[in-house]
């Protein structure tokens, strides 16, 4: 379990993140939602070992995190950060392969390929393998950095919690990819015992997939806790300027967003 | 597979390359009179005729000498690119060669106090201090600002700035030489490998030797830099720690090469982008592919700039970049894949 304490972020004279708090579970998604600027992804670089001028802890089962050591922390987190830019030619196959660069010093042993194997088979990418990086499209390009973030969050001993981390990871994708990558994200964090954490702009998907709801606004934690209790708090639709209704259909809630710029 | 024979490839070139530099000249040397030049030296020790003479003083060497600072060159080429991950990046550009201009500059205009201290490989030690300091300024100038966390792209413009520095220095240097200063200072700045001797070879294998080592231990990291710093750190890889490594590894390569021949333009920016262009493209099969390149193309390019107006010799750095360019500029327009 992670564990958030109270944490504060300044950046030169702005306050990025005001005491913030949070649990976050093995086996849970956790997603983070809130108005642009809100310090969503200042929240992640402070969990991902980025920036660590934070004051408050955050803590690992009890150990703060800044004191693993980063070529250990490589193995036991995933962090996939916004907008790579890549300036040189690249195969695909050698951007995936980097997510088992922690796990070996020269050459990748068997089973290292086989989780990219995995990985690659996981995001329907074999045809583009051999191809130039460059010379793909968003989506595309998404899906090879899913596999090599999968490759490096791929969990071989499920005793031990992982942590996976991702910033807006599905900004690129069409809706039909958008739902199936929370999909295989979903089973691979249960599967492979992860704290995921993402940051999303989705509400209405965000509702459907998190086990945990955070949202943030101007650098506090306004509300956390189940997608359900969440979106019904007041605090909700007045965050993010919107008026929305909880649908109930055959069983399955939906979040509906009503444009209320008109009323 | 591909990449493979592509480097047997290369490797055939480089030795026909070798082959032909020893042979071609102002003196056309025969197969037997190489053959029999190396078999008395290693072996009978009888005394050399005057064209066995030439092969193992003179061509030999000079042949070495033009592959293993080609190849250098080359190495310290992509091993910069992949640091800034630009493809701009020559490997001098950080003040390495042109600290070493303005070191050799220093030494002709007082060679003859200079020499009483150093008796020496006086120019060369010269061009290598240079080479040193205006490296080292620009790493220190970058590392001492502590307000901003020290980046690579401020490395990159702090290199820049004393690149500019050192080149305006050389320019007043020569500007107060006199004629023949003044020309050995014109000259050095476009290179030249007659001052070929095996203590020069040698050294210059041994820098080259250690310099590919110490870039193939770092391929991995650089590979993963490819990704961004961020990202390159988060995968564990110390970026500093790396910065500084291949940096040393670049003064090994460029700055002692430099140091022995003068500046060679050019070569280390275009070897990389070839290499890219035909699909090799991870940084350890790089290193090798581009030492083999590289060194292949010097050797060619030293034959070419010794027979081209015969006896004369044409400064090699002017036949790197006059003939390097057009192909260059040829390579960049043709459709391909894998070329940034």
């Amino acid at each position: 379990m992670i564990r958030i304490e109270n944490i504060s972020l300044s950046i030169g004279q702005r306050e990025i993140l005001k005491n913030v708090s949070a649990d976050l579970h093995a086996k849970s998604v956790n997603i983070i939602i809130g108005p642009n600027g809100a310090g969503k992804s200042c929240l992640l670089d402070s969990i991902g070992g980025i920036n660590r001028n934070y004051s408050g802890e955050i803590l690992w089962n009890n150990v703060p995190v800044n004191e693993i050591k980063q070529n250990k922390r490589s193995t036991i987190q995933a962090y996939l950060t916004q907008n790579i830019q890549i300036q040189f030619p690249i195969r695909v196959r050698d951007i995936i392969s980097t997510g088992r660069f922690p796990f070996y010093d020269y050459k990748p042993n068997s089973i290292d390929e086989e989780i990219i194997l995995e990985a690659v088979e996981m995001f329907e990418i074999n045809h583009l393998l051999e191809r130039n990086y460059l010379t793909l499209s968003g989506g595309e390009k998404q899906r090879v950095q899913f596999a090599r973030i999968f490759s490096q969050a791929y969990n071989t001993e499920a005793s031990e919690e992982k942590l996976l981390i991702l910033d807006e990871p599905i900004s690129h994708l069409d809706i039909h990819f958008q739902f199936e990558f929370l999909n295989k994200l979903k089973a691979f964090t249960i599967k492979h015992n992860l704290i995921s954490i993402l940051v999303i702009h989705e509400l209405s998907l965000a509702f459907e997939f998190a086990t945990q709801l955070i949202v943030l606004d101007e650098g506090r934690t306004i509300l956390t806790g189940k997608p359900k209790d969440v979106v019904r708090d007041k605090l909700f639709d007045s965050t993010f300027k919107i008026s929305s209704t909880l649908l109930e259909m055959e069983g399955h809630d939906f979040l509906l967003i009503k444009n209320s710029m008109n009323n | 597979m591909k990449k493979n024979s592509l480097i047997i490839l290369f490797f055939l070139a480089s030795l026909l390359a070798l082959f032909l530099s020893c042979v071609v000249g102002a003196v056309h040397l025969s197969l037997a009179e190489i053959f029999n030049s190396i078999s008395k030296t290693l072996f009978s020790g009888n005394e050399l005729n005057l064209h066995e003479n030439i092969f193992i003083n003179i061509r030999f060497p000079r042949a070495l000498l033009s592959f293993v600072v080609g190849a250098s060159l080359a190495i310290g080429g992509v091993l910069m690119q992949g640091l800034f991950r630009n493809p701009l990046i020559e490997p001098g550009l950080i003040g390495t060669s042109s600290g070493a201009a303005l070191g050799a500059s220093f030494y002709f205009l007082s060679s003859n106090i200079l020499a009483t201290v150093f008796p020496y490989w006086t120019l060369p030690i010269c061009a290598f201090i240079g080479s040193l300091l205006a490296t080292l300024s620009t790493t220190g100038i970058n590392s001492s600002n502590e307000k901003s966390k020290s980046s690579t792209t401020q490395l990159l413009l702090t290199g820049i700035a004393v690149n500019a520095i050192c080149m305006s220095l050389v320019g007043i240097l020569s500007f107060f030489a006199r004629d023949p200063q003044a020309r050995s200072i014109t000259f050095w700045g476009l290179g030249s490998l007659a001052s070929a001797n095996w203590k020069i070879v040698t050294t210059c294998t041994l820098t080259l030797v250690i310099g590919c080592f110490m870039a193939i231990k770092n391929a991995k990291s650089i590979d993963a830099l490819q990704l961004g710093e961020k990202e390159a750190f988060l995968l564990g890889i110390r970026i500093k720690k790396l910065r500084i490594s291949i940096i040393v590894t670049n003064v090994i390569l460029i700055g002692i090469a430099t140091s022995f021949v003068g500046v060679i333009s050019f070569l280390g920016l275009i070897i990389p982008h070839i290499l890219r262009g035909l699909g090799i493209l991870q940084t350890k099969q790089l290193v090798l592919a581009a030492a083999l390149l590289g060194g292949t193309v010097l050797c060619l390019s030293d034959i070419v700039s010794r027979i081209i107006i015969a006896p004369t010799e044409i400064p090699i750095g002017i036949i790197t970049a006059l003939l390097g360019a057009p192909i260059f500029i040829y390579l960049i327009r043709t459709k391909n894949e894998f070329l940034a």
